[in-house]
């Protein structure tokens, strides 16, 4: 089995961190895995992407053209990754800011997961609401290591926070859910 | 001691050849104040009971044989980079006490980014400069410290400030430094000056086992060879040209 | 068997140097390897050791002369443009027979260039050490594990053959995080090797740490000594990896992140009924000869995969002594390569 994962998004939209996050998650649950952060050259607001390769065996090569699963934060990253979904991948898009989107045979599951967030409160817990609409969807991970990762991701001034995170991605695995009943 | 004169065959020592020194001839010119500088730090390498704990960090020059001549450890540094060597091994061995010996070449032209910054960071060590006015080793370019209308090989008709700029005042550049506790300009050129610059030197060897900060005395001193001159119109003319542009004094004290 | 845990790239280098006994480091900011340096300033001082930010790299390898000098274990780091200022106190190091680890994450080049993944660095490690008649040996990891596993044993090697030892990653290396099992930590070994200067002499010889032998036969028996280290690293220090087919009729040689890329596409290529071989040296200097001179009986080809414009080619040429021919993938300035192109180029040249 190897899953390539790829996340893109723009600067303070927590990519990097869900990112981290997931490799926790890989990890902790006896997969190998390799996660790639990388940053266009501002400081602030420029594009960060995250490749998350989950494996059974070696990972391999850490970069990859195309992904078997993507998750775009923003427009901007749906207007350049889009590419890379191969063509049974999946897409799962924030919707809030990209609205619809179609891509060919692939599967994609919007999610308008800024919303979601500033529901509960904090738009910040976005990436959680892709995070937990991903891993429900896909079914690779047990969504039950969110919070031994958060806890390891998470600077320990933060850790007050996981509730509030470990909600946002039961509301994203919800939101799934609910689509697929539909 | 040998015998000289019928009846005198003990004599008392006046003078020996001090400790912190090795037997190995130096290779100076005759009148290079090269050697009366190594003479004082080995005075006070002794006086001060250090031999045994010192590295001597030779850099690139006419002194670049100095580890052969200090008797102590030592290192021979690539050309301007004794003051970052010096910081290595005071760093990871404190309880070493360490001085660079450096010309006015390697100190002022090349090095000059390391003394500074060595001196910025407060690092307790000591430094010899030995301000010549010229390249001595690769005979006789201009140094940074160079006196205006000087002639040297790459200043033929003298120093001009238009083209090189105007002489490099060492002590008073660092002297607004804050981590430097001890700082002093001396010469040697007769008994008085000799006396006061080693007095200078063994205070700022003691600055560094005090542990007080960064140390450098700079010695102005002669280069007969490239300055065309006999030993004794080099004395002379660091009194009546050098001194003139290089006032002599103590620029830092750190409990003066 | 200690856990595994996630860390980048940077940060394994800096805990396999701290694990092993360094205690020192001085260094100067460069992307993209700040990481180590900003890990060695928090984490030093927890064990007794000392981080100083230098002025420069000139400074920053001085530094490392002249605590290399005391015998300790020291290290600095760096990328591309400031390993070039290093070269000259390499080749004192070198000259005057100190050990000590340089570690280069590669950046895209020549000037300034950029920060993307490069492996233009091959020649100023492998034949580097600046000036005179010197290299570095050089060790190539693909992983954040081997990145940290290296570091850890490259203070050993310094040490045995008395000459730098450089750790060659890249910017992509440099940043990646993967699971590592982290060693150990031992104690710094003692200095009491017989050239080390500094401490309390207690009446023992004095000593001199220099490069200067205006004799020439002295010279050149300095020289002698070190090809000598040299040749008994070819003996011992030699290391490479196999992946892929047992009955090839392709190798791909790479090192280091364009393996990592070479062992997906020679995956990919399976799948396509082509059966190919990577060949990684993990020993850049000294340069595992054997396996490629084996197989250059056995294949129609070998390609050199590399982030440069064919450097590590030229080491695979003279292995290959005109057995088969050779040819590059490459790209340079910071481009990356991935699996995909990699099998479409293989596939052109088989
Ligand atoms: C990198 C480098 N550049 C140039 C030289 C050549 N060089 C040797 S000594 C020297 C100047 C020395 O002058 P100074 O420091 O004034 O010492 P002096 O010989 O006058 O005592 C130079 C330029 C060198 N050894 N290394
Ligand atoms: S060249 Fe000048 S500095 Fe060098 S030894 Fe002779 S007199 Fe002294």
């Amino acid at each position: 089995m190897r899953e390539r994962v790829f996340l893109a998004g723009i600067g303070g939209q927590g990519v990097d961190s869900a990112g981290s996050i997931l490799a926790h998650m890989v990890l902790q649950q006896g997969f190998d895995v390799c996660n790639v952060s990388q940053f266009s050259p501002e400081v602030r607001g420029g594009w960060v992407s995250a490749t998350v390769i989950i494996a059974d065996g070696e990972v391999g090569s850490p970069i990859v053209g195309s992904a078997d699963s993507l998750l775009l934060f923003s427009g901007r990253s749906v207007a350049h990754e889009l590419h890379r979904a191969v063509p049974d991948g999946l897409i799962v898009v924030n919707s809030s800011l990209t609205g619809r989107v179609a891509a060919g045979q692939t599967r994609v599951i919007d999610v308008p997961a800024t919303a979601i967030a500033a529901e509960l409160g904090n738009e910040q817990v976005m990436n959680m609401v892709m995070l937990g609409a991903y891993v429900e969807v896909r079914g690779v991970l047990d969504p039950a290591g969110f919070g031994e990762a958060l806890e390891a991701v998470l600077p320990a001034r933060h850790h007050g926070h996981i509730p509030l995170n470990l909600k946002a991605v039961a509301l994203g695995a919800q939101h799934v859910e609910q689509r697929r009943a539909q | 001691m040998s015998e000289t004169r019928a009846g005198h065959t003990e004599a008392e020592a006046l003078y020996h050849r001090p400790a912190g020194l090795t037997d190995v001839q130096m290779r100076y010119c005759p009148g290079c104040t090269h050697g009366t500088a190594h003479k004082l730090i080995a005075e006070v390498l002794e006086e001060l009971d250090i031999i045994e704990r010192t590295v001597a960090v030779a850099t690139v020059g006419c002194s670049v044989y100095a580890y052969e001549y200090f008797n102590t450890d030592a290192v021979q540094a690539a050309h301007g980079r004794g003051p970052a060597v010096a910081t290595g091994i005071k760093r990871a061995s404190p309880e070493t006490i360490v001085f660079t010996y450096q010309g006015d070449g390697d100190l002022a032209a090349i090095g000059l980014s390391e003394v500074i910054h060595s001196a910025q960071r407060g690092e307790k060590m000591t430094v010899m400069f030995i301000n010549n006015a010229v390249f001595g080793m690769t005979r006789g370019q201009m140094a940074p410290t160079t006196l205006v209308g000087q002639k040297t090989t790459t200043t033929p008709l003298g120093r001009d400030p238009e083209m090189s700029g105007m002489p490099m005042m060492i002590c008073e550049m660092l002297s607004t430094n804050p981590g430097v506790a001890y700082l002093a300009r001396e010469t040697m050129i007769d008994p008085k000056t000799v006396r006061s610059a080693k007095r200078s030197i063994r205070k700022a060897f003691q600055t560094q086992i005090d542990g007080a900060g960064f140390s450098l005395v700079e010695l102005i001193s002669t280069c007969p060879a490239w300055w065309h001159k006999t030993p004794l119109e080099a004395m002379q003319w660091v009194r009546d040209e050098m001194l003139v542009q290089y006032p002599l004094g103590v620029f830092v004290d750190y409990d003066g | 068997m200690t856990q595994r845990v996630m860390m980048t790239g940077n940060n394994a280098v800096a805990e396999g140097a701290i694990a092993s006994g360094c205690r020192y480091f001085c260094g100067y900011p460069i992307t993209p390897q700040n990481d180590i340096p900003k890990y060695m300033a928090e984490h030093l001082p927890e064990v007794g050791g000392v981080f100083v930010q230098a002025e420069s790299e000139l400074a920053s390898i001085n530094m490392v002369y002249g605590a290399a000098a005391t015998g300790a274990y020291v290290m600095t780091s760096s990328s591309s443009p400031g390993i070039s200022l290093m070269q000259e106190g390499l080749s004192y190091m070198l000259g005057s027979e100190l050990p000590c680890v340089v570690v280069n994450m590669v950046r895209g080049g020549p000037g300034l260039g950029n920060i993307g993944p490069a492996q233009s660095d091959y020649w100023l490690a492998t034949r580097g050490a600046g000036h005179g008649d010197g290299r570095c040996l050089t060790f190539a990891p693909d992983s954040v594990q081997e990145l940290h596993d290296w570091t850890f044993e490259a203070f050993g090697i310094a040490q045995k053959y008395r000459a730098p030892v450089m750790i060659l990653g890249d910017a992509l290396l440099a940043g990646m995080s993967e699971p590592v099992r982290l060693r150990e930590h031992r104690e710094p070994p003692p200095r009491d090797q017989e050239w080390a200067v500094g401490g309390l002499r207690e009446g023992r010889q004095r000593r001199i740490v220099n490069s200067l032998w205006t004799d020439v036969e002295v010279m050149e028996e300095l020289n002698q000594r070190i090809a000598a280290r040299f040749s008994q690293a070819r003996e011992n220090e030699v290391r490479w990896e196999e992946y892929g087919a047992d009955d090839a009729e392709i190798v791909l040689a790479a090192y280091g992140i364009s393996a990592r890329v070479c062992k997906t596409a020679i995956d990919d290529l399976a799948e396509d009924g082509i059966k190919a071989r990577l060949i990684r040296p993990i020993s850049l200097f000294p340069f595992p000869v054997e396996p490629f001179r084996e197989w250059s009986e056995r294949v129609s080809r070998i390609i050199s995969v590399e982030l440069s414009m064919g450097q590590l080619i030229e080491d695979v040429r003279l292995a290959v002594e005109g057995r088969c021919p050779v040819d590059l993938v490459g790209h340079s300035g910071g481009v990356m390569l991935t699996p995909d192109e990699v099998v479409c180029r293989t596939k052109e040249l088989l």
